[in-house]
């Protein structure tokens, strides 16, 4: 029998707020432990909340981007259970009343568009961090991240394969960091997802028993578990198996889960309206302003820049994969058209693509980490454009510039990469060229025409690659048809 | 003279004349309370030497004429549900013997800054669920007119105090006529103030919807006074209203004419003691012949309100109490192995037997199964009282009730009933589900002596007109005058 | 509806409390001594009632987003029983 799978996505973001959900305390990562707490936080008896502005706006924000309505009549619901991470024995959420909901996201799966529905984004608080001293058999409690701003992300069970639920994610992702919402930083956590998945036979409408899939630390973790929680799942079904509905554990070193526990009884979280927080009201004037300072999302990016810019649709795409790269072009072509007078979008944009992303991948480093900026970009292309080095001196200029943040005509200087122009000095080490290789001479004569190549190197190499390749082809021409 | 007698105004008139000092003043209460705690057990804790060091200090700053608010060196109680910080704070339970909040609930600071001093922290039934301080975890408090008698609850020990003049006012909470039953039940005066009109910042409610921090005093100038004061808006409670009526003393006056007072026809039934009806009906007669006019209304779903009323409170309270895990704060069991039997040894050792049976009640009451049959309709039923009193204060300025049909009870009485089910809180719990204010005054005492209260309940933010009506009543008895027996054990 | 025993039970379990057998029979009793009173709701019928709150009242001022001071970190951890490395400690959570 042939079957189908059906995920749905729970996805946690961190807002990006100076304070918490409910209480002034910093929300800064990496503080000492318990340094950022209070009576509210900790949950000290008789402290009360008071809930963060700025935590709704950002909610709103996501809202709008996944075109969701926005909830006019908003409450705060006490989600009730015992763990130590929690300091009042119940979250602060929105069960009843969430933020937003019924919205969608549009992804793009092998050059086909597919929407998934966003069930709900609800506001709530972060847990604290549970740090465990196996040596004294001891779990330390961390209340730092207690009270933190979340905005928990809910899609319809829309999504059918792992690769479908990747790319949800990174274009959600990218979505988060567009609107400065969240740093969306995995391995910080302020990203994180859940995955609920259960298959069915093909063309059977009604859903299977599903399975809850937490630890999911990366995407390509969440893209192993979807594959390996398919299988695991057809596998029981074909022996004859019934699917418990459970929460499950992803080992990653291990590549499979294991059972946390099965639903009981006794999961019953006694929901109920917070009376300490009285519902509250988003009135239309607050949603307008919030739409009125949206930034472009990436999807309205995308097309500008082929638009705007005549990339091509492939250029645009990994350009805009992530806002900081995008203002980075956007920066530099303006520069550079500011410079020349023309437009010259597709230089701007083969550097970045190119020499960017290899000089990042091999240093294992991101844009911001490089000292790299569009003016330094720039100039380097004027000294390109005047002639002053050649294109394979730039590239070294342009990994230099990078690291060290000093301009690219002070490292032509220092390093003497200035191109070589003058003719009778090439001329001499043409003449050297030739005389060093009658053998290949002999070759291109006969014929070979890659010979010359071979010509044209050693005489880069002998200048270290610092002569003006258009030179010395016309030297080299000029030179062996003399001797002929 | 006999210092604490003096009420609240009476101090007030002689500071500001300079013919008393308050190092006098504290000492006086203080010696007091020494002749007199160990037959009331009105304290959990006392703040003496704290106290006395800032009498000395305001002594000072009067003899330099610096500008001092009107409670400035007037020694009062806190209900020990209430944060002080640096003070032990127990709620009266084994759970919190040994903890000392980190901070100051909103209106505490507020006293403080006016220079109000704390004497110490007052008696209750543990975190205020009870109508007796039998569920205190360390003492009953003793009833000041009837030693073998409660002193009400949950506020019990601050009624206590008020009424023996070891406090010249105490500050407690109200989720169910804590404030103002015991209040009746010792012969003072306690307010309810409408909801959201003091701070509840540091308040460690059980039950936030419908708790609110009021006073006792010992009669209603100085529950003006002290009102006046502990009303403001606080930005550190969702739940508190800007509210810019808070001159309550300017209602200091005697008159009633033109007055409506509703005595609505459903709480006349079998369960009143005969005394409460006489002086009930007394009370009455009295406010018609200054000029009230009493007129009948009806509150038709009055009979709902104690269950819906319990629910509610249980609901609220088991979330609230819920951060009792032996881990951050509080007690902590000895010798468990894993965290579920820190948690379970750690609350069944903590909790006396009423908090665990209004736990589980609540924890029940918001589970799938019967969220809708209990807790959602308790909230309905509340939204159709709200409605009943909206309809009721079309007809009239005040409602007029007992604030308990029965007297102060007898030890070991009415214990196995649970809160908001307490025959003596049936009235005073309607001003908790609907949030409007409510005042007990002293209207009569019965055949062995014991005081009678009568409450008076506005609509919201009409304490002005409880104040003025309530005022009017007093200067025209004399059942505030009245003082306990003798209470010194060592006179 | 009548609470039985393991209804007891599971009341103690989600209030985080442990009842000896003598104990879960006395709050059996009472319990439904309780239940029984508040039986009167259900000669009630609400079902035409809205539980739309009074949207005017709500005059809610969300706060604006400013840090603030957090507690001296002795304060924070005074009050607990058990703490080592400036943290909380309680039995691992794993076993």
């Amino acid at each position: 029998m042939k079957y189908e799978t059906v995920v749905g996505l729970e996805i946690h973001v961190e807002l990006k707020t100076q304070s918490k959900m409910f209480c002034a305390c910093s929300t800064a990562f990496g503080s000492e432990p318990n340094s950022q707490c209070c009576p509210i936080c900790l949950g000290i008896p008789g402290a009360l909340p008071t809930i963060n502005k700025k935590a709704v706006e950002l909610a709103i924000k996501t809202g709008l981007a996944l075109n969701c309505k926005i909830s006019e009549y908003n409450t705060m619901d006490r989600k009730n259970y015992f763990y130590p991470d929690l300091p009042k024995a119940y979250q602060t959420t929105q069960q009843y009343h969430p933020i937003c909901r019924d919205g969608y996201l549009d992804i793009n799966i092998d050059g086909r568009k597919k929407r998934v529905g966003i069930t709900r984004i609800h506001l709530e608080e972060d847990a604290g961090k549970l740090i465990h001293d196996s040596e004294n058999s001891l779990s330390l409690i961390d209340y730092n991240r207690a009270g933190v701003p979340l905005i928990e992300i809910v899609t319809e069970p829309h999504i059918e394969s792992p690769e479908e639920a990747v790319a949800f994610l990174e274009e959600l992702r990218n979505i988060l960091i567009y609107l400065d919402v969240s740093d969306c930083k995995m391995q910080e956590g302020s990203l994180r997802c859940d995955v609920n998945l259960s298959i069915r036979p093909k063309g059977q409408t009604s859903l299977g028993t599903r399975t809850e899939m937490k630890n999911l630390n990366s995407f390509r973790a969440v893209q192993r578990a979807i594959k390996n929680e398919a299988e695991r799942q057809q596998n029981i079904l074909e022996s004859g198996g019934e699917i418990l509905q459970e929460t499950r554990r992803w080992d990653d070193l291990k590549g499979q889960s294991v059972a946390m526990r099965e639903k009981q009884e006794a999961d019953d979280y006694r929901y109920f309206q917070d009376p300490d927080l009285v519902p509250f009201i988003i009135d239309n004037q607050m949603v307008e302003k919030i739409k009125n300072n949206m930034p472009e999302l990436p999807a309205q990016k995308r097309e500008r820049f082929v638009s705007e810019y005549g990339l091509p649709e492939y250029d645009s795409r990994i350009l805009t994969s992530s806002r900081e790269l995008a203002d980075f072009f956007e920066a530099s072509v303006k520069l550079y058209d500011e410079m020349k007078g023309s437009k010259e979008s597709k230089t701007v944009s083969n550097w970045l693509m190119g020499d960017l992303m290899r000089l990042t991948k091999e240093l294992g480093v991101e844009l911001g980490d490089l000292k790299l900026t569009p003016s330094l970009l720039v100039q380097l292309l004027k000294l390109i454009d005047q002639g002053v080095i050649s294109s394979p001196i730039a590239k070294e200029v342009f990994d230099e510039m990078c690291q060290s943040g000093q301009e690219p005509d002070k490292i032509v200087e220092k390093k003497g990469l200035r191109q070589i122009s003058d003719i009778d000095q090439l001329k001499e080490i043409v003449r050297e060229v030739i005389q060093e290789n009658p053998k290949t001479i002999a070759d291109y004569k006969a014929g070979k025409k890659k010979a010359f190549g071979h010509l044209v190197g050693q005489t880069m190499k002998k200048t270290k690659g610092k002569a003006n390749p258009q030179l010395v082809n016309k030297l080299l021409q000029d030179e062996i048809n003399i001797f002929q | 003279m006999e210092l604490y007698k003096l009420t609240v105004h009476e101090i007030r008139g002689l500071v500001n004349k300079g013919k008393l000092s308050i190092e006098k003043l504290v000492r006086g209460v203080i010696q007091r309370i020494d002749s007199t705690e160990s037959l009331l057990d009105s304290f959990i804790t006392l703040n003496i030497d704290e106290a006395l060091h800032q009498a000395r200090t305001l002594d000072q700053l009067i003899s330099q004429e610096a500008r001092l608010s009107t409670l400035a060196g007037i020694p009062f109680g806190v209900q020990d549900n209430i944060c002080t910080f640096g003070i032990r704070t127990t709620c009266a339970s084994k759970m919190l013997d040994d903890f000392i909040p980190p901070y100051d609930s909103s209106v505490i600071e507020k006293l403080k800054n006016s220079h109000s001093i704390i004497l110490g922290k007052l008696n209750m039934d543990e975190f205020g669920m009870g109508s007796s301080t039998q569920n205190s975890a360390f003492k009953f408090t003793k009833n000041p007119w009837s030693l073998h008698k409660v002193s009400g609850g949950a506020a019990g020990g601050g009624a206590a105090a008020v009424a023996s003049d070891q406090v010249f006012y105490a500050i407690g909470s109200d989720a169910s006529g804590c404030l103002r039953q015991p209040a009746a039940f010792c012969g003072v005066v306690g307010i309810k103030p409408t909801y959201g009109l003091v701070s509840r910042f540091g308040l460690v409610a059980c039950a936030p919807s419908l708790e609110q921090i009021g006073c006792i005093t010992k009669d209603v100038t100085d529950c003006a006074y002290v009102l006046e004061e502990i009303a403001f808006y606080d930005k550190k409670d969702s739940t508190s209203i800007r509210n810019g009526n808070s001159t309550y003393t300017s209602y200091l006056m005697d008159d009633v004419k033109g007055l409506k007072i509703g005595v609505p026809k459903e709480i006349f039934d079998e369960s009143w003691d005969p005394d409460v009806r006489t002086y009930v009906n007394n009370s009455i007669e009295i406010l018609k012949k200054l000029g009230a006019q009493i007129v009948d209304i009806t509150l038709p779903h009055f009979k709902y309100a104690s269950a819906s009323h319990s629910i509610i409170f249980c609901c609220e309270s088991s979330s609230n109490l819920a951060r009792y895990d032996g881990i951050k704060y509080g007690m902590r069991a000895k010798g468990v192995d894993n965290l579920e039997e820190l948690y379970c040894k750690t609350r069944s050792q903590g909790f006396g037997q009423e908090v665990k049976a209004i736990l589980m009640l609540g924890n029940l009451f918001l589970s799938n199964k019967f969220y809708d049959s209990h807790y959602k309709k308790a909230l309905k039923i509340r939204e159709l009282l709200r409605n009943d009193i909206r309809k009721a204060f079309e007809k009239c300025h005040i409602i007029l009730t007992p604030t308990s049909p029965i007297l102060a009870f007898d030890f070991n009485h009415e214990s196995s009933l649970p809160i908001g089910m307490s025959e003596s809180q049936r009235y005073a719990l309607l001003a908790n589900m609907t949030g409007i204010p409510a005042i007990s005054i002293p209207c009569g005492f019965s055949q062995e002596g014991l005081p009678i209260g009568l409450q008076l309940m506005a609509d919201k933010f009409n304490e002005g007109t409880l104040i003025k009506a309530a005022y009017t009543f007093e200067r025209n008895t004399d059942y505030h005058m009245k003082k306990p027996m003798k209470l010194e054990v060592t006179e | 509806m009548k609470l039985s025993l393991k209804d007891i039970e599971m009341m103690a379990q989600w209030s985080k409390l442990e009842l000896d057998q003598e104990e879960k029979l006395g709050f059996e009793d009472k319990l439904n001594k309780i239940l029984q009173k508040i039986d009167i709701i259900k000669e009630l019928d609400t079902n035409h009632v809205q539980l739309t709150e009074d949207r005017s009242i709500h005059r809610y001022i969300l706060r604006d987003d400013k840090v603030g001071p957090s507690l001296n970190r002795d304060l924070v951890l005074k009050n607990a029983q058990d703490t080592r490395n400036g943290m909380f400690s309680v039995p691992s959570i794993l076993d």
